[in-house]
């Protein structure tokens, strides 16, 4: 006979059930947040609803049970950390407000890393590129930001070769790279052919794209005669 | 020690299962170096959208069938629809991602289904052989997503989304894993060959050949082209061809016993009548594009464009009419003609002085 075998059924749940009810409690009085106390008696109850997901009357729904418990609990952590969720429900669990969004260009070097995984990869030119800009078009940025300093050399030229060499690569399904690729022509006061030459590739390219012409939106970024 | 079995016929899988992978990853690479980027959303247009008028077509087209799986087809859209409006708000990201990771688990279940019908119908393997193909599936697929330069980027982007840095080191850290993991799974799965060799069980080599050529495509596309382009027109094609190929021929051997009672799925899959089949799917297709405010263009690889109706006046500052702004003006007009007839009918069918009216009025 089996160790198993000597408890009655379910009698394993209840004393799990019991013993998180216990520290529970120890951890009210020693004045535990109020999300963890709630994972603690939620826990076994949460178990056996799952349990009776996969094998009771409704089991005919575990696959879309299984893949919605897994995208909730993923979802309810991107909704925290985003900030969609209700003030009023965070202050009642004592859950401080989510970071955010993050800042994938400053706050965090993801270009870098990509950029040394895969530097051959037109996406990651790309945002190599558009990580380039945005420093050096921000000179407060090279201050404030430690990703910024790599940059502290580099200018639109560096910028115009990293989109280039992604351009070479032929990628076709970035239609920032395209794009982009016109305002930084025009930013550096590239002849009007190239200008146009890169604007008609892009719209060769993304012929449905709802955006209106680099060349007009960009139009102010352009180097003038005073400036120049 | 072999016995060959076919899906269809050996002529129609040497095309369909076969060759489809080589020929859908030439198409994609043409793709690729001639026409532009939306020739991803053109090939979902003509492909996968059918593909799924094909899935609705399999799934209510048999009233017998749809009996057994009974509230399922109506609840669970259901839930479905309502989980996809509830992520889109909260959690989009999540949603993105649960709508691109379900899509490639049902990617690994149709090819790993499409090797159990082989079994089935070369009445090959031994019990267990399902196990490990489906094993074999998840190894490869997963393998695949984890080291291949097309989508670690990705997945890194969306760890970083979530505040999870993770470093290149972890990066190199799980590609050298998976690639251990799918050498050791490899060598299992030879020995598990082998094994129902010497245990006197047959083997489909066709079923083989179907699974390299699949992933033969798949890792082509990730790892040589590296191309969302090229991976995408080549994954389309192959999946939805596939499946809807299924469908037609299943559909065809179900209601051709005489004992179904389905009316509109039988029509369209009688022999002869595969062009009806085909038309319905595309029709189904472009109906939805077009309600769903989709461009024309879409449909015919963004060669064609919908009239510009009114041009720029450069004088008032005003810029020209956009394409897709053309394309609601007439598309609402259109619906409007269903007013203009109201107008008309009404013009005659109220008259009290006619004797016929008078005696609906009385």
């Amino acid at each position: 006979m089996t160790r198993t075998s000597e408890l009655p059924p379910r009698t394993g749940g209840r004393i799990l059930f019991g013993l998180c009810v216990a520290v529970s409690l120890y951890g009210y009085a020693s004045g535990w947040d109020s999300w963890l106390l709630l994972l603690l008696l939620f826990g076994v109850p949460v178990r056996r609803f799952c349990s009776w997901m996969y094998t009771g009357r409704l089991n005919r729904y575990r696959f879309l049970f299984g893949i919605y418990m897994v995208a909730g609990v993923i979802g309810a952590f991107e909704a925290w950390q985003y900030g969609k969720t209700s003030e009023f429900l965070l202050r009642a669990v004592d859950l401080p407000v989510g970071p955010g969004a993050p800042d994938l260009f400053l706050e965090y070097d993801l270009p870098g890393v990509l950029f040394e995984l895969y530097p051959e990869r037109s996406e990651v030119l790309f945002i190599r590129g558009f990580q380039m800009k945005l420093c050096h078009d921000d000179l407060l940025s090279m201050e404030q930001h430690s990703v910024c300093r790599q940059f502290r050399n580099a200018d639109l030229n560096a910028v115009r070769e990293c989109f280039e060499t992604a351009l070479a690569l032929n990628s076709r399904t970035d239609e920032n790279l395209y794009y982009h690729y016109v305002e930084i022509l025009m930013r550096q006061g590239a002849s009007q052919g190239e200008v146009d030459a890169a604007a008609e590739r892009w719209r060769r390219v993304f012929p449905l794209s709802e955006r209106s012409d680099p060349r007009q939106v960009f139009v102010q970024d352009a180097p003038t005669d005073a400036g120049a | 020690m072999f016995q060959t079995g076919y899906i269809l016929t050996r002529r129609q899988d040497l095309f369909w299962f076969l060759a489809l992978p080589f020929l859908a990853a030439g198409i994609a690479l043409a793709c690729q170096q001639w026409l532009n980027g939306v020739a991803l959303v053109t090939i979902g247009l003509w492909v996968t959208v059918p593909h799924h008028f094909a899935g609705w077509l399999r799934t209510y087209g048999i009233p017998e069938e749809r009996q057994l799986w009974n509230d399922r087809l109506y609840v669970g859209p259901l839930l479905i629809f309502l989980a996809c409006i509830a992520g889109l708000k909260w959690a989009p990201i999540t949603t993105a991602m649960l709508v691109i990771l379900w899509d490639h688990q049902h990617s690994i279940m149709q090819q790993h289904g499409f090797a159990r019908i082989y079994d089935f119908k070369g009445e090959t393997g031994a019990p267990s052989t399902g196990r490990f193909d489906l094993v074999l599936g998840w190894v490869l697929f997963c393998n695949m997503l984890l080291t291949s330069p097309l989508f670690m980027p990705v997945l890194v982007r969306e760890l970083y989304r979530f505040r999870l840095a993770i470093s290149p080191e972890a990066v190199r850290l799980i590609g050298a894993v998976s690639w251990t993991v799918t050498g050791v799974y490899a060598v299992i799965y030879l020995g598990h060959v082998l094994w129902s060799l010497a245990k006197g069980y047959r083997i489909n080599p066709v079923k083989y050949l179907f699974i390299a050529c699949s992933y033969f495509m798949w890792y082509f596309c990730a790892w040589q082209a590296a191309n969302v382009l090229v991976f995408g027109v080549a994954h389309r094609i192959l999946h939805g061809t596939q499946y809807s190929v299924m469908v037609y021929w299943y559909l065809r051997r179900q209601t051709m016993k005489g004992e179904s009672k389905s009316r509109f799925a039988a029509a369209l899959v009688r022999p002869g009548n595969v062009a009806a089949f085909v038309l319905m799917g595309l029709f189904y297709s472009v109906v939805l594009h077009l309600l769903s405010g989709g461009p024309v263009g879409g449909l015919i690889f963004g060669w064609g464009d919908f009239p510009n109706l009114y041009e720029a006046i450069p004088s008032l500052n005003l810029p020209s009419m956009t394409p897709d702004e053309g394309y609601a003006v007439v598309t609402q007009a259109l619906l409007e003609t269903f007013g203009l007839t109201h107008y008309y009918f009404d013009s005659f069918i109220w008259k009290v002085s006619d004797r016929r009216i008078q005696k609906g009025l009385a």
